[in-house]
């Protein structure tokens, strides 16, 4: 029983032990007082907002079809596996699970949401993407446990599907994950995410606007773990597909070309074209590869293959290669030497007697017993060398050069995809190069059989035949005929672009078209083999000479049918001889294909024993 | 004893008992009852996650752990409080044994705290509570001396700070909070000097304090100057107690370097775990989810709350621990300002009374139990409803005689009997 301390003030003590009781309770009614009054609105949104979790759904990507609606690319059901920011960074269970069941690699999700994390606000609480593809026995084990994966998700997202492989490879394009600087650079509705997919080459690249559309959401009542209880269809924001794309091309044209009519193991490219419209036909480049390859994600080991095959699959030939156009040259020489007045139509050249001196240099013509002496047109149709020799330096560098670039060579074409301008040399150039005197007139002489530097595209000589068929005219070349939205309705429809008009002066367009038929009919012609039952083809073929001891390139360019153009092409095979051989019986057969006609191989002989016996004369006036 | 169990007991208790602090402890014990109800019978929406769910067992449960409490009670309210006192030291050792003990057992919860002897588990941490408050009021009734001088705080302290550092080993830190919230105040109640109060409690301030800057990534070196030159003009103004200063000014100076050595040592989630309780709001879905879910639950009760069993958060299970140390967070939920008011007034009538009984008690062991007693409820109620409404950090400290849990709430209501039986005998001593 100790007695009590005198100088404890034991009565104060009682009071200020009451009064901080009451102070802890006011201070704890004061803010329960904040939270459930002052800020009651703000808690009751935040608590509305929590029991709803909205979700993306992807917009399906866009159908890419052929000019006569046949599907070429479509999207095939897929899941992809994704799992909440804050589900990777705490939930080791989850991430155990995951790991077991879905073979998902943590770490490098982990390191992912890290490299996501450091590219600014915010995106440290978007999900990262586990997986690309979920089999079937994955998605029943998923779904069958939702409440193990409580935080992951699946998203269904349409797999790029082209229906044909290999088809149309550098018109198509292939999708690939877009990559975090586009993601930054996107913004709003349409911003992309890590781990979505976007076109990068092709049309799939060109149209990407069109075809990719807008993700929609889905708001869903979930429970604290995330798990979807069940969905509000009145909150339901539904993607909107993307636009369907109708290409130029022609199916059948373009798949008959790079399977039956290409000769097998060669590289090259092939383009045709509408000549009323500039619209691409076919645009083929061999090889190819297959695109569904891209569209899971290609291994490095694959895409180094591919990058690594000799014959280049990846690189696009009929707009970005250039070759030495070699004797389809002739059509620009032709033209040069008559509106420059250098030579008369009808006026005979000295005798080609298989090769042309000049100084001492000896220039060759491919056919070593020689022409004797011809006029242009016959010297065009068996495209004698040593006629345009003669013609090379009175014409000069500059104006062939001048006459080249009108004719729309060493310069874009304005087509959508990406394109090589190739090289025409002048005197500018070689200036350039070999320095101011460095160079003589003899460059010239090769430069006019479409030797030397000069370099083209298939595609600028597919759109030179085109304008020889259309009488002077010049049109951009399309690849999109028209875009339409998901339902089939027209948003845009392709006009034909007339860049330039009356290419030819007066005269040369109507000689150059006869020149070309006479290519193919002339019986001396070196296009016999282009030439189909039932229909006049016009062309002019080319052997380009090639660096080393390989085989020629085989040029074969034409239009068809004479009498009314609609086609009009380019085919050109590497380093597999004459184009008179090789290139030109690929065109008889597209044509064949194209105007749906029998192909019973080289018509020409037939053709003419028929004529002759009928009497009548078919080499025009 | 033999007196509580029989009827007459149980008569005698209620003819003896204190009414508003009786009625105050039944009322919490009803809300307990209603909360809990609401919390494992409210319908679960179809497809729920069964995961999330509190059993249905969890309130028949509480039924039965009330009935033991009650029992404690009375237990409690009966036994001579000499007989406590007589034996402080044998408790004290036991209670030694036990922490040193439950740290040989598995992992639980994240914490090495409780002993699991077949179906009974306790935590010893628990038992030390009562405990320290016994032994404290044990030495402050017996031993003369003003607790102002430096001297006179070695003992108590250092009894104080063997089981405090045991139970931080658990590692428990909110229980290590609690030996310092009954310290303090029991200190207080023997006579150390309001400031001396405070001055104590500055070395805890400035290490939170520090442990904020340090969080911010500042270096908060002003605060810690201000802090020790305050102390430095007190001890000038009032000049006595130089040792004592000297020592606290001491502690002030080495908080912020052992807070520093320790940050620096600590694991990325402890930092975080720090970051978030300074900031819940900067990461809604990982540390800082409870509170702020919390939060989100009461704010949304508004005035009147969204009514018995109508609360979303909790019916989501987007509300964790809502049963145990949240249980505030449901009835903020469904029964509005008005339910927490309730809670609060029922907590004040009680501590009131609390407060009361140890000041009018004649002897000071009394004095000293019950106000230790009243300390220890009241920081727990203050500290877990304040954790509730983003006020102080999460502690894992239960709210006494609502929220679900055994042993606690038998111990609780252990020594709310005990300090009944004090506020009715202060004539008989």
């Amino acid at each position: 029983m100790g007695g009590r301390r005198s100088h404890v003030d034991e009565a104060r003590n009682a009071r200020l032990a009451h009064v901080v009781l009451a102070g802890a309770l006011l201070l704890l009614a004061g803010r329960i007082f904040t939270v459930q009054v002052i800020e009651h609105r703000k808690f009751l949104r935040l608590a509305l907002e929590n029991q709803f979790k909205i979700k993306r759904v992807i917009a399906p990507r866009g159908i890419i079809r052929d000019r006569t609606g046949k599907s070429l690319v479509d999207n095939v059901a897929e899941y992809e596996l994704w799992i909440d920011a804050s589900a990777l960074r705490s939930d080791h269970a989850l991430l155990g699970a995951l790991a077991r069941d879905f073979g998902v690699d943590t770490l490098a999700a982990r390191s992912r949401w890290e490299a996501q994390k450091a590219r600014g606000r915010g995106q440290g609480n978007l999900p990262v993407k586990l997986l690309d593809h979920v089999t079937k026995e994955q998605l029943s084990l998923f779904e069958q446990n939702t409440g193990r994966y409580a935080g992951a998700d699946l998203l269904a997202r349409g797999r790029r599907r082209y229906l044909y492989d290999d088809f149309a490879t550098h018109v198509l394009g292939y999708v690939g994950e877009v990559p975090p600087d586009l993601v930054e650079k996107s913004q709003g509705t349409r911003a992309y995410r890590l781990g979505d997919f976007y076109g990068r080459s092709g049309v799939e690249a060109l149209c990407e606007d069109d075809l990719r559309g807008q993700d929609g959401a889905r708001r869903v009542q979930v429970n604290a773990a995330g798990q979807e209880l069940f969905e509000l269809p009145d909150k339901a924001d539904p993607p909107l597909p993307g636009h369907d794309i109708e290409l130029t091309v022609d199916f059948d044209l373009q798949h008959q070309l790079e399977t039956q009519l290409w000769p097998q193991d060669r590289a090259g490219a092939a383009v045709v074209i509408d000549v009323r419209t500039g619209e691409l036909l076919a645009a083929v480049s061999k090889p190819g590869y297959d695109l569904n390859r891209f569209s899971v994600g290609i291994s490095t080991g694959d895409y180094e293959k591919l990058r690594n095959d000799p014959l280049t699959p990846l690189f696009n030939r009929y707009a970005r290669a250039t070759y030495p156009p070699g004797s389809t040259f002739k059509i620009v020489s032709s033209t040069a030497a008559l509106e420059n007045h250098v030579v008369r139509i009808d006026q005979p050249m000295g005798a080609c007697g298989g090769s042309y001196r000049v100084g001492n240099h000896v220039f060759k013509c491919w056919e070593d017993r020689g022409h004797g002496s011809l006029a242009m047109l016959h010297a065009f149709e068996q495209s004698c060398d040593v006629y345009y020799y003669q013609l090379a330096r009175p014409i000069g560098q500059d104006r062939l050069a001048d006459t080249a670039r009108q004719l729309g060579f060493g310069r874009v074409t304005g087509f959508d995809l990406p394109e090589e301008r190739g090289l025409i040399p002048d005197s500018a150039y070689y200036d350039r190069v070999f320095g101011k005197r460095g160079w003589t007139t003899t460059l010239v002489v090769n430069c006019i059989i479409g030797q030397g530097e000069v370099l083209v595209t298939p595609l600028q000589m597919a759109r030179l035949a085109a304008a020889v068929a259309n009488g002077g005219r010049m049109y951009k070349p399309q690849i999109i005929h028209r875009v339409l939205d998901s339902n089939g309705r027209v948003l845009r429809a392709v006009e034909p672009v007339l860049e330039r008009d009356g290419v030819f002066p007066d005269g040369i367009g109507d000689f150059l078209r006869k020149a070309m038929l006479e290519v193919v009919i002339g019986d001396h012609g070196t296009g016999h083999a282009a030439l189909p039952d039932s229909i006049l083809v016009a062309g002019k073929t080319g052997t380009a000479e090639t660096p080393g001891k390989i085989e020629d390139h085989a040029w074969f360019v034409f239009f068809a049918p004479y009498d009314d153009p609609q086609i009009a092409g380019a085919i050109i095979v590497e380093r597999a001889g004459h184009g008179g051989s090789v290139a030109a019986p690929i065109a008889r057969q597209l044509i064949s294909t194209y105007f749906h006609i029998p192909d019973n191989g080289p018509a020409y002989w037939r053709r003419m024993a028929a004529l002759r016996a009928s009497g009548v004369h078919i080499r025009g006036t | 004893m033999s007196r509580a169990s029989s009827p007459l007991g149980v008569r005698r208790f209620l003819e003896t008992v204190d009414r508003p602090a009786i009625l105050a402890i039944l009322g919490l014990l009803v809300v307990s009852l209603v909360t809990l109800y609401s919390v494992t019978h409210a319908p679960v929406p179809e497809n729920g996650n069964p995961s999330l769910e509190v059993g249905r067992g969890i309130f028949w449960r509480q039924i039965v752990w009330i009935g033991v409490g009650l029992a404690a009670l009375l237990i409690g309210y009966s036994i001579p409080f000499r007989t406590i006192e007589d034996s402080v030291w044998l408790q004290y050792g036991v209670v030694l044994v036990l922490l040193v003990l439950v740290l040989s057992m598995p992992h639980r919860m994240g914490a090495e705290r409780w002993i699991i002897l077949g179906p009974v588990q306790f935590q010893p941490s628990e038992i030390a509570k009562a405990t320290m408050i016994f032994l404290l009021a044990h030495l402050f009734a017996r031993r003369s001396g003003d607790v102002n001088q430096l001297r006179n705080l070695i003992v108590p302290t250092l009894l104080v700070l063997v089981p405090f550092a045991l139970v931080l080993k658990q590692p428990d830190l909110g229980t290590g909070l609690v030996f310092m919230a009954i310290l303090l105040p029991m200190l207080f109640w023997a006579g150390l000097e309001p400031l001396h109060v405070v001055l104590l409690a500055m070395p805890v301030l400035n290490l939170v304090m520090h442990l904020w800057f340090m969080s911010r990534g500042e270096s908060g070196v002003w605060f810690w100057i201000a802090i020790l030159a305050g102390m430095v003009a007190v001890t000038i103004w009032r000049r006595k107690h130089w040792l004592e200063n000297l020592v606290l000014l001491g502690m002030n100076v080495g908080v912020r370097f052992l807070a520093s050595a320790v940050w620096a040592r600590m694991h990325d989630y402890q930092r975080k775990r720090i970051e978030t309780f300074f900031s819940p709001d900067l990461d809604k879905l990982g540390q800082g989810y409870h509170v702020a879910q919390s939060k989100i639950a009461v704010g949304s009760g508004g005035l009147l709350g969204k009514g018995f069993m109508q609360g979303t958060q909790k019916e989501l299970a987007f509300l964790p621990a809502r049963h145990t140390d949240f249980i505030f967070s449901v009835v903020g939920e469904e029964f509005g300002l008005i339910g927490a008011l309730i809670i609060l007034t029922l907590f004040g009538i009680l501590l009131t009374r609390g407060i009361t009984f140890a000041a009018r008690a004649h002897n000071p062991f009394a004095r000293h139990a019950a106000f230790g007693i009243v300390a220890y409820l009241g920081f727990q109620m203050t500290q877990n409803i304040g954790m509730t409404v983003g006020l102080f950090p999460v502690a894992g400290i239960p709210l006494p005689l609502v929220s679900y849990g055994g042993s606690s709430l038998a111990m609780t209501l252990f020594l709310l009997g005990v300090l009944l039986n004090l506020g009715r005998s202060w004539r008989e001593y």
